[in-house]
C-alpha cells in the first residue's frame, strides 16, 4: 500500500477511509468467471410454411428474458381488446345472460365489448384466508417470460403484425371472474359412469332405457369417462348454440357437427361458456365398453345424456396453471402459456411441447392461451374437471387476507 | 506516469445536508440524532487503472501480471490469470454493493475513452419572474413575480465523446478477479454495454436552486 | 338443482362488473414541511444525438453469438418536434415547479396534525432519514398529469389533438364527467340491490354468517376432505394393483408363452394350460396372475364407492352453502358471503353498517370524478395544458433469423420508437436504510411512477425504404394512444421495495411480503386483520391504460383499449438468471 498517495488524485479522497484489502480466503478451485452470458436475449426467426390467411411471410423477434418471478398478484379489472365486434363474424359468439338466454339491443344479438374481460383476476393465492394471524401466500411461478414481435413482410414493407407476451414455464392458481375469453382455454373432464347413470337413470333425466342399461353396465365395470372442454357458444336458441370451433370428427373421420357456424373457425371470440362442444362425445379409454361410450355421450344442445355439458366461464373461479403434482423445479410448470394482440392473421410459434403441433393460428383481436401442454410427461390440461365439478364449478382460491377477492 | 489504483471504501454516506441553503431550523431535526439510524447505506469501490493490475506495485515487476489486462487472483493474493482488456486499455471500474449482508455488487465497469466539451458556462442570476403553471389568466400562464437568486449552468451545445464505453455488469466481489472470503471465485455477468463515439447535441440551462 | 347453483354463482357476478377503479394519484398535497431539498430545472433543453454513433454491447441469441445493435438515434425535446426533426426547446421542470432531490425524515408514527407530518411519508417512521427525488408537481388539476390522464381515459381520446377539441364534450356535463357518473351509478345500485336484500343489520347479519358457517360448513369440508383423501389413497392403491397385475402377467406370459390369454382375461386351464409335469412354476405364475387381476378388479369397486362417497359429501357441502332455506337471513350462505364481500369493496373494509358507505370503491370514485369534473370545467373554460416532451430512441438489429428448415439468414431489423408528449409529473422514487429481518442494514425503496404519453409510435420499416413513403411508414408502425401507466411500488416500511445481487452474477428484486409494524400484535386476529385491511385500503395500486391501439392505417386497424386496473402485488419476486 506504500505508493497509494502518491497520485493527486488520492489526495482529494484521503478524507474517506480506505480498506484493507483482505485476501485471506481459503485457496480456491474453482475458476473465476467473467461472462457476458445474460439474462437477455435475442432471437429473431421466419416462417413461411402457412395456408390459407396465414400464408406469406412472417418475421419474428423475440427478447427473452431470463427472470425467475414468485408472485401474489391481483387486478381488479383486466381489459384487452376493447372494439367493435359483429355476432357471427369471425366466430363471435353472442353474449348471454346465466341461464344462456341471448342479450339483445334492439332487437339484434350483441357480443361482448371486448375479447378478454376478466375480473378480480388473480395469480397465486392465500392459504388460511380468513385466519389473519396464519394466513400465509401461495405464489404463482413464472419462468423465462418473453415478448414476442411479429412482421408481416408484404410487397418489401415489413409491418408490425402482433405482438405477444408469454412464460417459458408457469405454476399457481390463476383466478378471476371471466366475463369473456378470447382464445385457448383447454380443459379435461373425467368421471365415472356412475355419475351419468346417476343424474339420468333411477328415476330422473332423460336417458332411453337401453342407454341406462348400458350407462349400469359401464359403471360397474369401472368405466372411468374422458373428454376434453373448449370455449362454446352459450347462447341457446342461436345458431351458434353448443358449438365450439372447429370440426369434430368421430374414428371414422365423418364429420359429427354439420350444422355448426363454427366450422372453419379457429377459435370462438368473445366467449362466455366452455363445455364439450356439440359433435363431441365422451371416450372410454381402455375399457370393454369403448365403443358404446361415444354412443351414448355424444355432446348435443348442451347436454349428454341429460347431464349439462356446457357451463358458464363464471363457473371456474380458479384454475390450476401446470401440474400440482409435480414441483417447479422438475417441470410442473404449464409451458406455452401466452397473452397477444393481433391485428391480422398470425401464425404464432406454438411452444406447449405437444408433440406435432406447429403454430398457434391467431387471428385479429386479443388472445389468451390457456392450452394443453406437454412438459415432459404426458399431455396435460390447464382445467381439469370431474363431472361434479363442472356442473358446480371451481370455487375461487382467496388472493386476499380475510376475503376471498375484492383487496 | 502509471495511474495508481485507487482504492477507496464509502462508509456510511450522510445524505442530509445541502450546503447552498440556508439551514432553516426545524424543531426536532437534529443530525447527530440521525447519524446511526439511517442514511442511506452504500459500500463502493473506485478504480482506475488503464494498465490494468495491482495499484501498490509496478506492473512489470509482479509475477504473473501482463500489462493490458486484468489479473485474476486466488486466494493468497497471487496471480492466477488474466482478463484481456479491450484494445489493451482498461477501464475505470466502479461497484457499489446495497446492502451489508447482500453479496452482489452492481458494476460499472470498463468506463474509458474521452469526453470534451467547449462553452460551458456558470453563473448566478436573479430570476424577476417564474412561470406558474398552475395559474392559468388572461389566456395563458401566471408569470408570478419572484425574486430569487438561482445558479445557472448553461449547457455547452456540443459533447463530444472519443470511443467512450461502459458496461453494466453484476458481480459477487467488488474488486476485479478477487474471490470472496469462503473461497468462491470470482464472477462478474455483464448486462449490457453502450459504446458512444462523436458529437452529441446538448442545449440548454441547469438551473439549480434551493427548496425546502 | 344445478341450473340454480351456476345461477347463483353467475349473479353476483353480473353486479360485481362495474368494478373498475381507475384510480388517480392524489398525491397532490404540498408538505407543511420538509427536510432540505436541492432543486433543479432544465429550461430550453434538447438533447439529439445525430451525428455521434452509438451501439449496444453484450446482448446475445440464445444461440450465443452477440446481436450487432446500433443505436441510431436518441433525442429529448420539447413537444411539437416532428420525431425529433425540429429542435424545438424542451423544459423540464421549472423554477416553481422543479425536480427536486431532498432529504428529510419519514412520518410514521407522527401525530397527523403535527406541521411536520406528511402523508406521502407516513408509511416510512419518524425515525428514518430516506432520500427523495421527484419530478415537478402541479397542483392545477389540469397540469397534473395523473388528474388529466385520468380525465382523457373517460373522454376517450387526448384533449387538443385533431377530433379532441370540441368545447360541448367538455364542461360540468361532458363527455368524461358523464361517464364516470354513470359507472358511479352503476355502483350505487349494485349496492342498493345488497342493502335491499337484507332485513337485518351488517353485523347482524355478519354474526349470523359465521354461526352458520361454523355448524354446518366447517364440518362438511372437514368430511369432504376426509373423503377426498381416502379417494387418492385408493386411487394410489389401484395403481399399484394394477402394477402388480400386469407384472404377474408378464411374468406368466413368460414362463408360458403359448398361452391363450390377453391382459384382463382370466387365465384357465382350457386357454393356458401348464405341463402337467414340471408346471409348477407355471400354474403358481397363472394363479398368481389371476389374483392380482382379482384384487385390482376388487379395487376398482372400492375406489368406485370411495368416489361416490366423496360426490356425496362435496354434494352435501354445496347443498349446505346453497340452500337457502336453512341459512336464516335471505338467500342462501354463499350468497351472503359474496354480497357482504362486494358491500365491503363498494363501502370499505371497515364497514359496519349498510348505512354508511365511507371508504371503499364508490368513495375513491368519487374522489376521482371531482378530478375529472374539475379538468373538465376547466378545459371548457379556455385552460390548456403545458408543452410536455418528445422522447425517441430508434436500433438497428443485426440478427441471424432462423427458418422453419432450420437454416439461418442474415436480416436487419430496425426499430424506430417516438414519444410524442411525454410527462412525467408526480413521480418520485425514495430510498431509505433500515436493518432487515437479520439486523443488517438493507436499501428500501419506495416508487410512485406517473408516466403520460399522448402518442407513442413504434415503426418497424427499414428507413431506406419509409422515409420517403410515408404510407408504407404508417402501415407498418404500432401507435399507442392515450397511453397512462401509474406504477407504485412499494409501501413505505410496511411492503418496502427492495434491490440485491447475488453471488452468482444475477439480480434479485422484491416487494417484500407484508410486514406489520411493532404497534401491531402479531398473535392477534383483529389487529392483524386491522392491519391488511389498512394494507387494502390505503397501499396505491397500480394502472396501466392506452386509449387506443392501432398497427398500421387500415379500416380495422384499430384494436381498441386496454386496462389494466387496479394491479397490485402482495408479493414480488424477481431474480435474474442466465438463460
Amino acid at each position: 500500500m506504500k505508493n497509494v498517495l502518491r497520485h493527486p488524485l488520492t489526495i482529494a479522497m484521503t478524507a474517506l477511509s480506505l480498506p484493507v484489502c483482505s485476501l485471506e480466503a481459503i485457496s480456491d478451485r474453482e475458476m473465476a468467471d467473467v461472462s457476458g452470458q445474460a439474462f437477455i436475449t435475442i432471437d429473431a426467426s421466419s416462417y413461411s410454411d402457412g395456408t390459407g390467411e396465414w400464408a406469406g411471410q412472417y418475421e419474428f423477434t423475440k427478447v427473452n428474458l431470463g427472470l425467475d418471478i414468485e408472485t401474489l398478484m391481483t387486478i381488479d379489472t383486466l381489459k384487452v381488446g376493447e372494439f367493435e365486434r359483429t355476432v357471427g363474424e369471425d366466430g363471435t359468439v353472442p353474449m348471454t345472460d346465466a341461464q344462456g338466454n341471448p342479450v339483445t339491443q334492439n332487437g339484434n344479438l350483441v357480443a361482448h365489448d371486448a375479447d378478454l374481460i376478466i375480473e378480480n383476476f388473480g395469480l397465486g393465492r392465500v392459504t388460511n384466508y380468513k385466519d389473519a394471524v396464519n394466513a400465509s401466500i401461495e405464489e404463482f411461478k413464472i419462468r423465462d417470460p418473453y415478448i414476442e414481435l411479429a412482421y408481416k413482410v408484404e410487397n418489401g414493407v415489413r409491418k408490425v403484425a402482433g405482438v405477444r407476451i408469454g412464460f417459458s414455464e408457469a405454476q399457481g392458481w390463476l383466478s378471476g371472474d371471466f366475463i369473456s375469453l378470447t382464445g385457448n382455454l383447454n380443459g379435461r373432464i373425467e368421471g365415472p359412469a356412475s355419475v351419468v347413470y346417476d343424474q339420468n337413470c333411477n328415476g330422473q333425466g332423460t336417458a332411453s332405457w337401453l342407454q341406462c342399461i348400458e350407462l349400469g353396465l359401464a359403471d360397474a365395470l369401472g368405466t372411468q369417462l374422458v373428454s376434453t372442454i373448449d370455449l362454446v357458444d352459450g347462447a341457446v336458441g342461436t345458431a351458434g348454440y353448443s358449438y365450439g370451433a372447429g370440426r369434430e370428427l368421430n374414428e371414422d373421420g365423418e364429420l359429427q357437427n354439420p350444422d355448426s357456424p363454427y366450422l372453419d373457425v379457429p377459435y370462438l371470440k368473445r366467449a362466455s361458456w366452455a363445455g364439450v362442444p356439440g359433435g363431441r362425445s365422451f371416450t372410454a379409454p381402455g375399457s370393454a365398453l369403448e365403443f358404446i361410450i361415444p354412443a351414448l355421450t355424444g355432446s348435443e344442445d348442451c347436454t349428454v345424456t341429460g347431464t349439462p355439458a356446457c357451463f358458464p366461464l363464471t363457473n371456474f373461479q380458479s384454475v390450476y396453471v401446470g401440474d400440482e403434482s409435480v414441483d417447479f423445479e422438475n417441470g410442473g410448470g404449464a409451458t406455452g402459456a401466452f397473452v397477444s394482440l393481433q391485428t391480422t392473421s398470425v401464425p404464432w410459434e406454438d411452444f406447449s411441447g405437444i408433440e406435432g403441433s406447429d403454430r398457434v393460428l391467431t387471428q385479429r383481436g386479443a388472445f389468451l392461451n390457456i392450452a394443453k401442454f406437454d412438459s415432459g410427461s404426458g399431455v396435460k390440461y390447464p382445467l381439469n374437471l370431474d363431472l361434479f365439478s363442472a356442473t358446480n364449478g371451481t370455487p375461487r382460491q382467496a388472493t386476499c387476507v380475510g376475503s376471498l377477492k375484492g383487496c | 506516469m502509471t495511474i495508481n489504483k485507487l482504492v477507496l471504501s464509502l462508509s456510511t454516506l450522510m445524505v442530509a445536508t445541502s450546503s447552498m441553503a440556508e439551514m432553516e431550523a426545524i424543531d426536532d431535526f437534529d443530525l447527530s440524532e440521525i447519524s446511526g439510524k439511517g442514511g442511506v447505506y452504500l459500500s463502493g469501490e473506485f478504480a482506475i487503472n488503464k494498465d490494468g493490475g495491482p495499484l501498490w506495485d509496478d506492473p512489470n515487476e509482479v509475477s504473473g501480471f501482463t500489462p493490458g489486462t486484468r489479473p485474476i487472483f486466488d486466494g493468497a493474493g497471487n496471480i492466477v490469470g488474466s482478463e484481456e482488456c479491450e484494445n489493451g486499455i482498461c477501464g475505470l471500474r466502479l461497484a457499489i454493493k446495497l446492502n451489508e449482508n447482500s453479496e452482489g455488487w452492481y458494476v460499472l465497469d470498463d468506463v474509458s475513452g474521452g469526453m470534451s466539451f467547449e462553452g460551458l458556462t456558470l453563473q448566478t442570476e436573479t430570476l424577476t419572474t417564474a412561470t406558474n403553471y398552475d395559474v392559468w389568466v388572461d389566456g395563458g400562464f401566471e408569470e408570478k413575480a419572484v425574486d430569487d437568486e438561482v445558479l445557472k449552468i448553461g449547457l455547452p451545445g456540443t459533447i463530444t465523446f472519443n470511443d467512450f464505453k461502459f458496461k453494466f455488469a453484476v458481480a459477487n466481489n467488488g474488486e476485479f478477479g478477487v474471490p470472496l472470503q469462503d473461497g468462491t471465485a470470482f464472477r462478474q455477468t455483464e448486462i449490457f454495454g453502450v459504446q458512444l463515439d462523436g458529437n452529441i447535441t446538448v442545449g440548454g440551462n441547469l438551473l439549480l436552486f434551493p427548496v425546502d | 338443482m344445478k341450473i340454480l347453483r351456476s345461477m347463483l354463482i353467475t349473479s353476483m357476478v353480473v353486479s360485481a362488473a362495474a368494478f373498475a377503479d381507475l384510480q388517480a394519484l392524489d398525491d397532490s398535497q404540498m408538505s407543511a414541511a420538509t427536510g432540505e431539498g436541492l432543486g433543479f430545472a432544465l429550461e430550453d433543453f434538447v438533447l439529439d444525438t445525430e451525428g455521434a454513433e452509438l451501439s449496444v454491447t453484450g446482448i446475445q441469441s440464445s444461440a450465443g453469438e452477440e446481436i450487432d445493435i446500433k443505436w441510431t438515434s436518441l433525442y429529448v425535446m420539447g413537444e411539437g418536434s416532428e420525431e425529433g426533426s425540429i429542435r424545438t426547446p424542451g423544459q423540464i421542470g421549472s423554477y416553481l415547479h422543479p425536480y427536486v432531490i431532498r432529504s428529510l425524515r419519514g412520518s410514521g408514527g407522527l401525530d397527523p396534525n403535527d406541521p411536520l407530518y406528511n402523508e406521502k411519508y407516513g408509511q416510512i417512521n419518524n425515525e428514518l432519514a430516506l432520500l427523495e427525488l421527484a419530478a415537478d408537481e402541479y397542483q392545477s388539476d389540469v397540469q397534473n398529469s395523473a388528474t388529466f390522464a385520468t380525465f382523457s381515459y373517460y373522454q376517450g381520446c387526448v384533449w387538443g389533438q385533431p377530433g379532441c377539441d370540441d368545447l360541448a364534450t367538455v364542461g360540468s356535463n361532458g363527455v368524461a364527467v358523464q361517464a364516470i357518473t354513470n359507472e358511479i351509478d352503476a355502483l350505487n345500485s349494485s349496492r342498493a340491490q345488497i342493502v335491499d336484500t337484507y332485513s337485518l343489520a351488517l353485523g347482524a347479519l355478519e354474526n349470523q354468517m359465521n354461526s352458520y358457517y361454523l355448524s354446518e360448513i366447517v364440518p362438511r369440508e372437514a368430511t369432504v376432505a376426509q373423503e377426498q383423501t381416502e379417494y387418492d389413497a385408493e386411487v394410489v392403491e389401484l395403481g399399484q394393483r394394477l402394477t402388480t397385475a400386469f407384472d404377474a402377467y408378464e411374468a406368466f406370459m413368460a414362463i408360458n408363452p403359448g398361452a391363450d390369454c390377453e391382459f384382463g382375461q382370466d387365465c384357465t386351464i382350457l386357454n393356458a394350460s401348464c405341463p402337467v409335469i414340471g408346471g409348477g412354476a407355471c400354474r403358481d405364475a397363472r394363479t398368481a396372475y389371476n389374483n392380482s387381476y382379482d384384487s385390482y378388479e376388487e379395487q376398482q369397486s372400492v375406489r368406485q364407492d370411495a368416489y361416490n362417497d366423496l360426490i356425496e359429501a362435496r354434494k352435501d357441502l354445496a347443498a349446505a352453502n346453497n340452500d337457502s332455506e336453512s341459512f336464516g337471513p335471505a338467500g342462501s350462505y354463499i350468497e351472503a358471503v359474496n354480497n357482504v364481500e362486494e358491500f365491503k369493496v363498494l363501502c370499505g373494509l371497515d364497514s359496519s353498517d349498510f348505512g354508511s358507505c365511507d371508504g371503499g370503491l364508490i368513495t375513491r370514485k368519487g374522489e376521482t370524478k371531482d378530478g375529472i369534473e374539475s379538468v373538465s370545467i376547466a378545459l371548457a373554460s379556455g385552460v390548456e395544458r403545458r408543452d410536455g416532451l418528445d422522447v425517441g430512441a430508434s436500433f438497428e438489429f443485426a440478427v441471424n433469423s432462423v427458418n422453419p428448415d432450420g437454416s439461418t439468414s442474415p436480416r436487419t431489423d430496425y426499430i424506430d420508437i417516438n414519444m410524442k408528449g411525454l410527462f412525467i409529473d408526480g413521480t418520485a422514487f425514495r430510498l431509505w436504510s433500515a436493518p432487515d429481518e437479520q439486523g443488517d442494514d438493507e436499501l428500501n425503496a419506495e416508487i410512485r411512477l406517473n408516466l403520460f404519453i399522448k402518442e407513442l409510435d413504434i415503426s418497424v420499416c427499414d428507413p431506406s425504404v419509409c422515409d420517403n413513403d410515408p404510407v408504407a411508414k404508417e402501415a407498418s408502425t404500432l401507435n399507442l394512444d392515450n397511453m397512462f401507466v401509474s406504477l407504485n411500488l412499494g409501501y413505505g416500511e410496511i411492503q418496502p421495495m427492495r434491490l440485491s445481487a447475488t453471488s452468482d452474477g444475477n439480480f434479485e428484486f422484491e416487494l417484500t411480503k407484508l410486514r406489520p409494524g411493532d404497534d401491531v400484535d402479531t398473535s392477534s386476529q383483529e389487529d392483524m386483520q386491522a392491519f391488511y385491511d389498512d394494507y387494502y385500503e390505503n397501499s396505491p395500486k397500480s394502472f396501466i391504460s392506452i386509449s387506443d391501439v392501432r398497427i398500421g392505417n387500415s379500416p380495422d386497424a384499430s384494436l381498441g383499449r386496454i386496462t389494466v386496473d387496479g394491479l397490485r402485488a402482495q408479493y414480488l419476486k424477481v431474480t435474474s438468471r442466465d438463460l
